[in-house]
Order: structure tokens, then C-alpha cells, then sequence
């Protein structure tokens, strides 16, 4: 039985700990940085406006970077504390495993989220800078960033946590190998998605945001497969 | 009522054909105990553990704690207090925050008068806001007992309580153990091997070895047990302790008598030794000396496990 309590409790430990661990909190803010440079310097005018262009670009990468650092961040959060015997003992206490498990998605996505829509400022910044006319995101961007990015990055952060969580280590290795292929490639095809044609719409954000609470909704039920007893096991 | 219960307890890994790791344990723990599990490396005690806090479960068999089977069962955890073998303490926090964390998700009521308490119950309150990763293995021990037991449990696991620590920091967490035993009315269930550790702390013990428990009984019996029916008798030369030797072998009772020397040494399955040394005594010898041998625990504990070729 999930508990609105606990899951508070544990979301609060982790963004409190990602937010003051010097290690973790510099390297989300180094690729936010990095990511929106990239991303705001690129912004020229070729194929299509500046206009357009900043609002793929704040479409692709505000969601890409946030899940970016939620994999980083969650790679400390799930799997080192498993590794490290944190999660058993909270296995041994009265707190459900799926409070858990979205506790820490939270404590995770949340600072994930904060750091990719700063990452949408600084590429906006970055990009009006460069330009001679003034750059604003559109309405549909603005949307995007708020109700769907969140979605999408708690969607992620939980997916990758439960991977974490069920897999034992070499499995998660592979995973993880995997999944940072995919990153980098997202991240190397950008600016050929972000320069070739208009394609943030209303159809677009309603279609990743219900990809995202779809895919919340199946590792939800995913959820019940989930048992102390697997997590124990793969401790190791 | 017992507090835990385990009635032919099996626990096998990948498969029922899997050799047991637990393998047929019956135990059964009252309140207010403080009880040892004893055995060797890969003997099976923090499997037992475990499969008692419902974290494993029982491939044949049934647990039982505080009368409840323990999986999925939050309100039952909330109970229980559990130390493993790793502390489990996050590095990042310090002391204080990682009794805060935990006092709030057992539900812990202005828990800041007891968390001081405990830090200074554990000597570590000079060190409450210092960083766990900060603190020596001894340190993270005392932590890991006092977040163990920060929301009052009335059962206490230990995993290997003293494991890694020097023997300064060891005496120190067996004092805590003991001053916790004593004060508060709590069962303490000890997974260790280390034999004075658990002679010294506990009421009770069982000793495991290869999954199944060899022995389960209080130190003293345990530790007079293999030697109660053994008596030795130190006679005035070694030609007084051959007639004893040939005056107690046609009793009855007996299952062995021979001289060492000028001693007698007696084994058998039960007997009076009283009328023993009365009957030498009546025979005209003159005793020096009757011993009663009792073996020490690690004695005991050799003779159930080094014949496997297991080493504590």
C-alpha cells in the first residue's frame, strides 16, 4: 500500500541529497550548462527561422536533458543504495516497496525538472542573445515545459529506477551501457531533428505527454512484479 | 507466545531441487530472550533473518513473528528493529539526519528528544552533525543500532553486530548490547559468530551449520552437555585409580571407565555421582579430586562444525 507520507519522506531525503552533495549537484548543473550552450549556440538561421528553431530545440532538449541527469542522478539514488545495503534496510521497514520506488523517482525527477527548464532559460538566453530579434518561446513550448516535460521525466526516472531495482548488477550494467548509447545518440542527432522543419504542435505535446502517462501507467501495473525478495536477490 | 516462530523452515535458491540453504529449522523465541544464532560463513543466518523480517520467502514451511506472517506486512515491521551486517547507513547524511530519516518513516512522534538521547546513548553525540561517511566502521555500528532501534521496537535483529570492528570498538557495542537487554524489555535475536560475543549477551543460542541447526539450548547446558555425563576422579596413585577403573566397570549406567594416570575417568549416559564417589569412597580409596568437566562454547560450537571442515 503505497503511503503519500512515506513517499514524501523519501522524495525529500533524495532531492535534499542531490541538491547539497557537491558531486551530484555539479554534475547536473555541468550538463545542463553544457547542453544548453550547445543547444542555444546553434540556434542560426538556415532551413527554417530562429523562431522556430528555438522552439524545437526547447522542445527536444528540455525533455532530453532532463532525462539525462535524472539517469545520472538516478543511478545514485536506486542503484548505489542498493549496492550499498541502503535499500535493504529501508526493505526492513514499514514502508511499502512502491513507496519506495516513487519516492525516490520523485526526489529524483524533481531536481531533474528544475535543472532542465533552467536549461529552456539559458538556451532561450543564449539564443536571443545571438540573434537580432528578439526570442521568446511559443505557448505550445511554454506547455510543453510545464506539464509535460515533468511528466515525462518522473515517467523516465521511475522506469529506469525499477530496472535498477529488479535487475541484479551485471544486468543493470548492461542497461545501463545501453541506455547511455541511446543518450548520446538523442543528443548527437539534435541538431538535425531541431534544423529541418517545424514540428512542435499542439498533436506533438499532447502526444509525448500521453506517451509519458502511458508509460507511467504500465510500469505502474510493471510495479506488481516488484518483491523484496527480487530486490534481495539481485543485491549482489 | 512466542515471538518468532519458525516450524520446518526450507529456504532454497533457484528451484526446489536447489540444495537448502535452510534446510527443516524449527526454532521458536519468547519474549524478552536474547537469542544467538550461531554459525559459520554461508551457514544460512542472514537468510534466516530474512525470511523472519518477510524479505524471503519460505520455499517449504512457515514463519511466524508476534503470531503474523511477516510478508508484505508493514504494520508488523514497524515492530521490529533490524540491523544488518552493513549498517545500511546512507554516507551523505549526517548522524543526525539519518535518525531523522528513519524516525519519520516508522512514524516517530517529535522524535528530536529521543534521537538526542540515542546519539548520547551511543556516544556519538559530540558527532551529530558530522557526515556519516565521515565516521569510522565502529562509529557507523553504534549509528546503525541506535537507528535500529530509534522507534522503540519490541524485537531487535542483529547481523553480525561486531563484524569488522577492532576489539576496542567490539567491547563498545557489546556494552550497548548489554545495557539495551537489560534496560529494555526487548527480544534480541543475534546472528553472529563470534563465540564470546554471544556467550556473553545471550540467554540462548542455536548453533547452524550447513542450514540446519546442530544445537539450540541455553549456554550453560550447552556447555555442560557434551561433558555431563563425563566425571573424572583423581585417586592417591595410578594403582588406587585401576581398582577404581575395576570396581565402577561392572555398574551399571556406564558406558566407559579408564585410568589416566592416577586419575579415573568416567563417561556414561546418566549416573548418580554421589553414589559414585560414595561406593569409592566405601571401597577404601582416597579421593583428591572430582572433577565435573565443562567444555567452553567454542568447544562446543568445533565439535558441531569443524568436522564439516568449517572454520567460524
Amino acid at each position: 500500500m503505497i503511503r503519500l507520507e512515506h513517499v514524501m519522506i523519501i522524495a525529500a531525503k533524495e532531492a535534499r541529497e542531490i541538491l547539497t552533495n557537491k558531486g551530484l549537484a555539479f554534475s547536473g548543473v555541468f550538463f545542463a550548462a553544457w547542453f544548453s550552450i550547445m543547444a542555444g549556440l546553434g540556434i542560426t538561421e538556415e532551413n527554417i527561422t530562429q523562431q522556430v528553431q528555438l522552439n524545437n530545440s526547447l522542445f527536444y532538449m528540455g525533455a532530453l536533458i532532463g532525462l539525462f541527469i535524472g539517469y545520472i542522478y538516478s543511478g545514485q539514488t536506486y542503484l548505489r543504495e542498493k549496492q550499498s545495503g541502503i535499500v535493504e534496510t529501508l526493505l526492513c521497514s514499514p514502508v511499502s516497496l512502491r513507496s519506495i520506488w516513487i519516492g525516490k523517482a520523485l526526489g529524483v525527477a524533481v531536481p531533474s525538472t528544475v535543472l532542465s527548464l533552467l536549461a529552456a532559460g539559458a538556451i532561450t538566453l543564449i539564443a536571443g542573445a545571438r540573434s537580432e530579434q528578439t526570442l521568446v518561446p511559443s505557448l505550445i513550448v511554454f506547455v510543453h515545459l510545464i506539464a509535460v516535460v515533468p511528466i515525462f521525466i518522473v515517467a523516465a526516472v521511475a522506469l529506469m529506477g525499477f530496472g535498477q531495482l529488479m535487475l541484479g548488477m551485471r544486468e543493470n550494467m548492461v542497461v545501463n551501457m545501453l541506455t547511455i548509447m541511446v543518450l548520446f545518440g538523442a543528443l548527437a542527432a539534435t541538431r538535425l531533428i531541431v534544423e529541418e522543419a517545424a514540428f512542435v504542435t499542439w498533436t506533438a505535446v499532447a502526444a509525448l505527454g500521453g506517451a509519458s502517462v502511458a508509460v507511467l501507467a504500465i510500469i505502474w501495473a510493471l510495479g506488481g512484479l516488484l518483491s523484496r525478495e527480487r530486490i534481495v536477490r539481485t543485491i549482489s | 507466545m512466542a515471538v518468532i516462530e519458525a516450524i520446518d523452515l526450507t529456504k532454497t535458491f533457484g528451484g526446489r531441487d536447489a540444495p537448502a540453504v535452510l534446510d527443516g529449522i524449527n526454532l521458536s523465541i519468547e519474549a524478552g530472550e536474547v537469542f544467538g544464532y550461531l554459525g559459520p560463513n554461508g551457514a544460512g543466518k542472514t537468510t534466516t533473518i530474512r525470511v523472519l523480517l518477510g524479505m524471503l520467502a519460505p520455499t517449504h514451511g512457515a514463519v511466524r513473528v508476534f503470531g503474523q506472517t511477516p510478508s508484505d506486512n508493514d504494520a508488523l515491521r514497524a515492530r521490529i528493529g533490524v540491523l544488518m551486517e552493513n549498517s545500511g547507513l546512507d554516507d551523505r547524511m549526517t548522524a543526525r539526519q539519518s535518525l531523522q530519516y528513519h524516525a519519520r518513516l516508522y512514524g516517530v512522534r517529535e522524535p528530536e528528544d529521543r534521537i538526542e538521547h540515542l546519539l548520547d546513548f551511543v556516544g556519538l553525540s559530540d558527532k551529530r552533525d558530522e557526515k556519516v561517511g565521515t565516521f569510522s566502521t565502529g562509529m557507523k555500528r553504534k549509528l546503525g543500532l541506535a537507528r535500529s532501534i530509534v522507534h522503540d521496537p519490541e524485537l531487535l535483529f542483529l547481523d553480525e553486530p561486531s563484524a569488522g570492528l577492532d576489539p576496542e570498538a567490539q567491547l563498545m557495542v557489546r556494552e550497548l548490547l548489554q545495557e539495551l537487554a537489560e534496560t529494555r524489555n526487548i527480544t534480541v535475536f543475534i546472528n553472529s559468530h563470534h563465540l564470546d560475543e554471544v556467550q556473553r549477551l545471550c540467554s540462548r543460542i542455536a548453533i547452524l551449520h550447513r542450514g540446519r541447526i546442530r544445537a539450540n539450548d541455553t549456554v550453560d547446558s550447552l556447555r555442560h552437555g557434551g561433558s555431563a555425563h563425563r566425571l573424572e576422579v583423581r585417586l592417591r596413585g595410578s594403582s588406587q585409580a585401576a581398582t577404581a577403573v575395576q570396581l565402577l566397570s561392572e555398574r551399571t549406567g556406564l558406558t566407559a571407565v579408564r585410568a589416566e594416570g592416577a586419575k579415573a575417568v568416567i563417561t556414561g549416559n546418566g549416573f548418580d555421582t554421589p553414589a559414585l564417589v560414595a561406593a569409592l569412597v566405601h571401597a577404601g580409596l582416597e579421593i583428591e579430586e572430582v572433577v565435573r568437566p565443562i567444555k567452553s562454547l567454542e568447544d562446543v560450537y568445533f565439535e558441531l562444525v569443524r568436522d564439516k571442515g568449517v572454520e567460524p
